[in-house]
């Protein structure tokens, strides 16, 4: 009975869980590169499961490792973009986290000063970040993400 | 007592993007080769370090502020270059330091004792890296790549694609590639679109990002005929 159950699992389609790293694509701002993502870039798989808890798991590591690894504010250009925070909301949670949060007339975007420059800000305090802070920095940027899981099936007929 | 699945070594590079200006890192490596002995793993990485190290300027990595290249503050990375005999560049009025410049400038002069001592200051730009795996069979995803239109030609997406399916085999992943592109150059040539393809960014992310590219390294627009929609990814499949 198990010998048959083996069997027919072999030669019916199954779903695997398929860990991808998601594609950004570089461009310039004065002399620096900043990463943005075009709406239906996917990327590259890294590793892929039997189980969706599995590849759910690698995905959370890898998201964690990532967030250690590189720069917050080098991805997307508008506040929108990387946080469902406002300004004003985003600049107290940073101070809550225990950095002094940027002012646009400080660290200024534009002429007009009405929006900040976040990579100019990070810049200013990184250098004196915990690990915690950075971290929480990164929790505050909730509409960034670097890794997803997807389903494929495995073997399809040709 | 069940017998201990086998690892392997794997060298890695690092997710380096090159752009006009110098590197800057995503999230990811790419696996470059794998060795049963971490000796000689560690050897491998040690000799593609010293070899990136040779062409690349580290203060073009990251961005312009130093904790992009290293944990210490601006005095403990000139102490540190003192203690090496290495003279810190003089922070200019107004812009401070121009670290970038001074690299260019002064590296050539030191002995390879003090360029390796710079090196290991700067801990935050580190191109390859060796980890222990074990050693897994392998799957093969298929991914459709997005052919972007800009109003003019069309732009392939600079990395993998869309997660389509998998196999065990991978030639049969290729087959499954080589047919489902076939039929998309079809629908694109049933629209009257033959020669307005770009893959320029695409291949350099491909290639190795601490090699600058050639002056006029661009290449005109490809015909239909000559891009790929499906491409075979190898991972890791863990069943």
């Amino acid at each position: 009975m198990a010998r048959k159950s083996v069997s027919a699992r072999k030669s019916s389609p199954r779903t695997v869980y398929v860990v991808s790293r998601l594609g950004w694509r570089v461009s310039i701002y004065g002399d620096r590169g900043y990463f943005s993502r075009h709406e239906d870039d996917r990327g590259v798989p890294v590793a892929a499961f039997a189980s969706r808890d599995s590849a759910n798991a690698l995905c959370r590591v890898l998201e964690e490792e990532a967030r250690r690894e590189v720069t917050p504010f080098q991805f997307e250009d508008a506040l929108e973009c990387m946080t469902s925070l406002d300004q004003e909301t985003l600049c107290a949670r940073l101070a809550d986290l225990g950095l002094p949060p940027p002012s646009a007339r400080q660290f200024p975007l534009d002429g007009e000063g009405k929006y900040v420059n976040w990579d100019a800000w990070w810049d200013h305090v990184a250098g004196g970040a915990t690990d915690e802070q950075r971290a929480g920095v990164w929790a505050l940027l909730d509409r960034i993400a670097f890794y997803e899981v997807v389903e494929a099936e495995l073997e399809p007929r040709l | 007592v069940p017998k201990a699945a086998p690892h392997l070594y794997v060298v890695q590079r690092l997710n380096w993007r090159r752009h006009a200006h110098g590197l800057v890192r995503l999230p990811g490596r790419t696996r470059l080769q794998s060795f049963p002995d971490p000796g000689a793993a560690q050897a491998d990485c040690r000799r593609r370090e010293q070899e990136a190290r040779a062409r690349v300027n580290p203060f073009t990595c990251g961005g312009p502020a130093l904790h992009h290249q290293t944990r210490f503050d601006e005095g403990r990375l000139c102490d540190w270059l003192l203690d090496a005999g290495v003279e810190p560049p003089d922070p200019a009025p107004g812009t401070g330091r121009a670290w970038a410049a001074w690299w260019d400038q002064a590296h050539a002069k030191w002995s390879d004792l003090q360029r390796d001592k710079v090196w290991e200051a700067l801990d935050r730009v580190r191109f390859f890296e060796v980890v222990q795996r074990p050693a897994r069979p392998l799957g093969y995803v298929v991914v459709w790549i997005n052919w972007a239109y800009n109003d003019e030609y069309f732009v392939a997406e600079h990395e993998g694609g869309a997660v389509n399916v998998a196999f065990r085999n991978r030639k049969k992943a290729q087959s499954y590639a080589d047919e489902a592109t076939f039929i998309a150059r079809q629908a694109y040539s049933n629209n009257g679109v033959e020669d307005d393809f770009d893959m320029t960014a695409r291949l350099h992310c491909q290639g190795d990002p601490l090699t600058p590219p050639a002056r006029g390294d661009f290449e005109k627009l490809r015909p239909l005929a000559d891009v790929p929609f499906y491409e075979v990814v190898e991972v890791e499949l863990e069943e």
